[in-house]
């Protein structure tokens, strides 16, 4: 029999709060953390509406003061999580207990420190000289994360930094699983991150027209807040966000040998490729990679309670995913309850699938979805989206989906935790 | 020795490697013995003399360069070179 992986801690820093107590909070009481920012002014940026976290990162209050040199966000939120699950299992002052050399580090992310980068040459124009940060490489390179986790917690086994887009965080937790089930590692942080308000990023993002308009008449140019409107009729892209989501995975026996409360267990991942093309969702292969999960962890689509949708508000994603859910559950789909968290934290890139995750292990734990803000009918879309309310819904068996550009997909299936 | 340009010194190394404002800095402080300064802060440090300075730091000359003090002492002749 195999291993079983199991969620002892969960966190997340998002634009609704720097804390999953506070972004939870505000999840299920359908409010919305996207807002005009002045940071991301119109001289060099395509939009301002965005999810940014404004309390934690370089030169914030909530600077992590061991990564303060390394000016790059994603690196703050990471740790700010890593330290964050930690403490949510319990083990922030049992370290002793812990064989390092046991604790793995996967940490994803689609940018990196994309952010540093473009101030370091940003820098290197005003001066007119050749020379960068010498701070920009070790920031810039995606496995920085999971370093940076490793050295400032103390953690020796294995790490990975999954670069897979809007999936990075699915995947990254993925990776965790099989280096527990493979016995190379009992405990493993395992998340998301990203930070990537650039004008490089988010000019090219709204250039492919990716990114909800912000043109008189929308609903969202009076109230930013509604920019942001999975499977709505209107939905017309999606809105950058930035944070991270963590989860601190174990095997059963390391979370019994602790004494860790098993808040969920992951009985299945998965992830393939669509093959199909640079950008644009491929619903053949998706809901093929959602069934392999399925049958791989034994399920039947029927035992799922709540499905966490990619749900990003683009018109193409959103029509895709709800025929995807037609082809993998059936008759099934109509009273699966959906909902995607994006209407209200936006699209925080590699880390939204990690967020997600420690989501829905909140919501097993609480035994309540969260909704889909902002919704409005889509005479096309005909499942139950969750709209606006929160619901407080007995389930067993979460599914969080995510896809990424270059057509990398990740699902994870999540069961309610011991009681 | 220039108490003003030490001052500005200290603060840069300050700034770029987070050095605690509890630590002292001074004349006889010792970048690496005393501030534990690797290699990237020391990068970090000259590139940020340079561009507030306006002084061209010579890599040959980094390794002489262990106080702040003898620091300071270099960026007041570069200085002066340059002025000359």
């Amino acid at each position: 029999m195999s291993v079983r992986i199991v969620v002892v801690g969960h966190s997340a820093v998002t634009c609704l709060g720097s804390d999953m107590d506070t972004t939870w909070g505000n999840l299920v009481a359908g409010r919305s953390g996207i807002k005009r920012h002045e940071s991301l002014s119109s001289e060099s940026f395509l939009r301002d509406v965005a999810g940014r976290v404004e309390d934690v990162g370089p030169g914030t209050a909530g600077e992590e003061p061991a990564v303060a040199k390394l000016e790059s966000g994603y690196l703050h939120f990471a740790l700010r999580a890593a330290r964050a699950a930690l403490e949510d299992a319990g083990l922030t002052n049992r370290r002793a207990e812990i064989d390092p050399h046991r604790v793995a580090v996967s940490v994803g992310s689609a940018f990196g420190g994309q952010d540093l980068l473009e101030s370091e040459m940003e820098r290197s124009r005003r001066r007119k000289s050749l020379s960068m940060s010498p701070y920009l490489i070790p920031a810039l390179i995606i496995n920085q994360a999971a370093g940076q986790i490793a050295q400032h917690l103390g953690f020796y086994g294995p790490s990975i930094a999954p670069a897979n887009a809007c999936a990075s965080g699915g995947h990254a937790i993925a990776s965790a699983a099989m280096f527990l089930r493979a016995g190379e590692a009992d405990l493993a942080l395992a998340g998301g991150s990203e930070s990537a308000f650039t004008p490089a990023i988010v000019n090219g993002f709204a250039t492919m027209k990716a990114l909800a308009s912000q043109k008189p008449g929308d609903r969202a140019f009076e109230d930013p807040s509604k920019a942001s409107r999975p499977f709505s009729g209107d939905r017309n892209g999606f809105v950058m966000a930035e944070g991270a989501g963590m989860l601190l995975l174990a095997t059963e026996a390391e979370a019994k040998r602790l004494g860790l409360e098993i808040q969920a267990e992951l009985v299945g991942w998965g992830s393939n490729t669509d093959g199909h093309h640079l950008t644009m969702p491929c619903r053949e292969r998706i809901a093929h990679g959602l069934k392999t999960v399925l049958q791989r962890a034994g399920i039947a689509p029927e035992s799922i309670d709540y499905y966490n949708a990619h749900g990003t508000s683009t018109p193409v994603n959103d029509r895709t995913e709800t025929e995807v859910l037609h082809d993998v559950f059936g008759a099934h789909a109509r009273n699966l309850p959906i909902s995607s968290i994006k209407g209200a934290v936006g699209h925080a890139l590699g880390a939204a699938s990690a967020i997600e995750a420690a989501v829905c292990v909140r919501a097993l734990r609480e035994q309540i979805l969260p909704p889909t803000i902002n919704f409005q009918v889509d005479a096309e879309l005909d499942l139950d989206y969750i709209p606006d309310q929160a619901r407080p819904t007995p389930i067993e068996y979460a599914l969080s989906a995510s896809f990424g550009f270059g057509g990398t997909n990740n699902a994870l299936i999540l069961k309610r935790g011991d009681r | 020795m220039n108490d003003r340009l030490l001052a500005d010194l200290a603060d840069i190394i300050r700034s770029v490697a987070r050095v605690s404002a509890d630590v002292e800095l001074g004349a006889e402080t010792r970048l690496i013995e005393d501030l534990s300064i690797d290699s990237l802060d020391l990068v970090g440090i000259i590139l940020k003399i340079q561009d507030d300075h306006g002084v061209s730091i010579d890599e040959d000359d980094v390794p002489t360069l262990t106080t702040l003090g003898s620091l300071a002492a270099y960026v007041e002749n570069r200085r002066g070179a340059a002025a000359a």
